[in-house]
């Protein structure tokens, strides 16, 4: 009977150490799962995430982190398999892919974070200048309400973008230069084509300038006033005398066409009384003779043909007087100097004095 | 005999370890609760990094389920100090949007009495015959800014601090101009009534 059971001890015991020795085997056999593609993949996944691959390359930055997402479901799932059964292969390619895609996704981002920003930082500095000609050959028009909050709101985005940039957000600084150049870029539009429209008018007055220092030749005085200079001038013997600065009608640009529309005339006109005292409540005044025939025949037709309505009147007390210089069009239509300016003016001139009034003595292209 | 060591060998194969799952859910929670306090925005940085601490705790529970014998004792302690940074990334997410919104209510503030100041220089500036068109555009400048400085009080209320910062310093910007401005034309009237 012993013999029997130490015999069976024995069998048990070769059992047991061929299955450990079975089991060893297993161990060393059995598939090892791909640390080390998985720790490369989630440190290049770091890397693009520090290179804001999120924000500018976030379609290659999202596949990348599906993949490892998809390596790691992936070895969960054949972790549950029996570990002789296991199999590692997909878990290993999409760790692999994902460090490509994720390296690809760094590269991506830290290119267009170079382009946004260089593009963020043209698009200011052009846009700086569109504000720059506006201030520069708008600014002083008086355009509609429209055109002016128009270009408001284009400046204050473009002071958004300005921050943006400054704090390293390029893309959100893009998307406050898209939103600035269209407020600007239309606003600098329609004030350009409103000065086109009225520069339309500039071979008259070319021919209006040219008349007033002809009429000055003799050594009669002539005041010439250019309205988008603003700058009144007394021209003697062919030469300018005289120089002052003029603030005009609110709505100066344009011709005056009928009573209250704030327009300073164009035309060539003469000064009828010549004002001081009680006579004038602005220091004192030239009083001009608008409207003249031209300005009668104009405001006839334009009753005619229905363009000024049939009540309206043609205005008149079109003046140079004083209380200028407040660096504002300001008057309903006259021309304002300082009242020293106006004193100097008021010395130089007599009655019957040609006024010629033009838009521009300058061209167009010469304003821009 | 045979069949007491099979289970023996079975149990020792299959292993007795497990995932601290409960530890693994509470660090997913304290990560979200970060996330929604805006460390991805405010603490950016400290947020990624918290981030990738977890895909490496996540990586060290799936070594050790692949293991015959798993111990996850290590992936506690690195779960412990997870929780931990999840926790400081929340504070200083929360530190950090406390310190933009003061930064936004001071500049609301002084946006606020600079237009105030505009205001009230408006009513000094020229006007009437003398003036009023200028005075029409600075008044529609105002009037903008005080509509910008209303978008600021609504991204603030839907949590949007980082363009509500933009918004308010441009809307500062362009008051402070509207401010020199008229000082200037009042100046310059005033010099020429003299």
């Amino acid at each position: 009977m012993g013999k029997k059971r130490r015999k069976q001890y024995w069998w048990i015991l070769g059992v047991l150490i061929v299955l450990l020795a079975a089991g060893g085997v297993a161990i060393l056999l059995a598939p090892e799962p791909p640390r080390h593609e998985l720790r490369l993949a989630r440190e290049a996944l770091n890397t693009a995430q520090k290179a804001q691959a999120e924000v500018y390359a976030p379609s290659v930055y999202n596949e990348a982190r599906q993949l490892y997402d998809s390596a790691m479901v992936n070895w969960s799932r054949q972790n549950e398999r029996f570990f002789l059964n296991r199999d590692f292969s997909q878990v290993q390619q999409f760790a692999m892919l994902s460090s490509e895609k994720a390296a690809d996704a760094a590269a991506h981002s830290v290119h267009q974070v170079k382009n946004t920003n260089s593009q963020v930082k043209n698009s200011i500095a052009e846009l700086g200048k569109q504000v720059l000609h506006y201030e520069r050959v708008y600014k002083k028009l008086p355009l509609s309400r429209s055109v002016i909050n128009e270009h408001n709101k284009g400046k204050m985005k473009l002071a958004e973008a300005k921050i943006a940039d400054e704090s390293g957000r390029y893309k959100e600084a893009k998307t406050h230069c898209q939103q600035a150049e269209k407020l600007i870029k239309s606003s600098n539009e329609r004030a350009e084509s409103l000065l086109k429209a009225w520069f339309a008018h500039y071979p008259q007055w070319k021919k209006d300038g040219a008349e007033a220092i002809r009429l000055s030749k003799g050594g009669k005085k002539v005041i010439l006033v250019d309205k988008l200079a603003h700058q009144c001038v007394v021209y003697q013997n062919g030469k300018a005398i005289r120089q002052f600065e003029a603030e005009l009608g609110i709505n100066w640009m344009g011709d005056k066409r009928r009573k209250g529309d704030k327009a300073t005339p164009e035309g060539i006109y003469r000064v009828t009384q010549k004002k001081e005292g009680a006579r004038t409540k602005f220091h004192r005044a030239l009083l001009l003779d608008y409207p003249n025939d031209n300005d009668k025949r104009r405001f006839a037709a334009g009753k005619k043909n229905g363009s000024l309505p049939a009540g309206a009147a043609i205005g008149g007390l079109i003046e140079i007087h004083g209380h200028g210089g407040k660096g504002v069009d300001w008057t309903d239509g006259c021309i304002a100097l300082t009242n020293e300016n106006m004193d100097a003016l008021f010395r130089l001139v007599a009655v019957g004095t040609p006024v010629i009034i033009v838009g521009s003595l300058k061209p167009l292209s010469e304003i821009y | 005999m045979l069949v007491v060591t099979a289970v023996c060998i079975a149990v020792v194969f299959s292993s007795c370890g497990k995932a601290p799952q409960a530890e693994i859910d509470a660090a997913n929670a304290a990560i979200e609760a970060a996330k929604a306090a805006g460390a991805d925005v405010y603490v950016a940085e400290d947020f990624a990094a918290l981030q990738d601490s977890m895909n490496a705790v996540n990586e060290n529970v799936e070594a050790q389920n692949a293991k015959l014998f798993k111990n996850f004792s290590k992936v506690t302690e690195q779960l412990v100090v997870v929780n931990q940074m999840a926790v400081e990334t929340q504070a200083k997410a929360e530190t950090r949007k406390a310190e933009v919104k003061l930064e936004i209510e001071a500049l609301q503030a002084e946006v606020s009495s600079i237009l105030l100041e505009n205001n009230d220089l408006v009513t000094k500036a020229p006007k009437g015959k003398e003036g009023a068109a200028a005075l029409e555009a600075i008044k529609s400048d105002i009037s903008l800014i005080e509509t910008s400085v209303g978008e600021v009080a609504t991204l603030v209320a839907n949590d949007n601090l980082i363009p509500a910062l933009d918004k308010v310093k441009a809307a500062k910007e362009k008051a402070v101009a509207i401010n020199t401005e008229l000082n200037e034309v009042i100046a310059k009237y005033a010099k020429s009534r003299r």
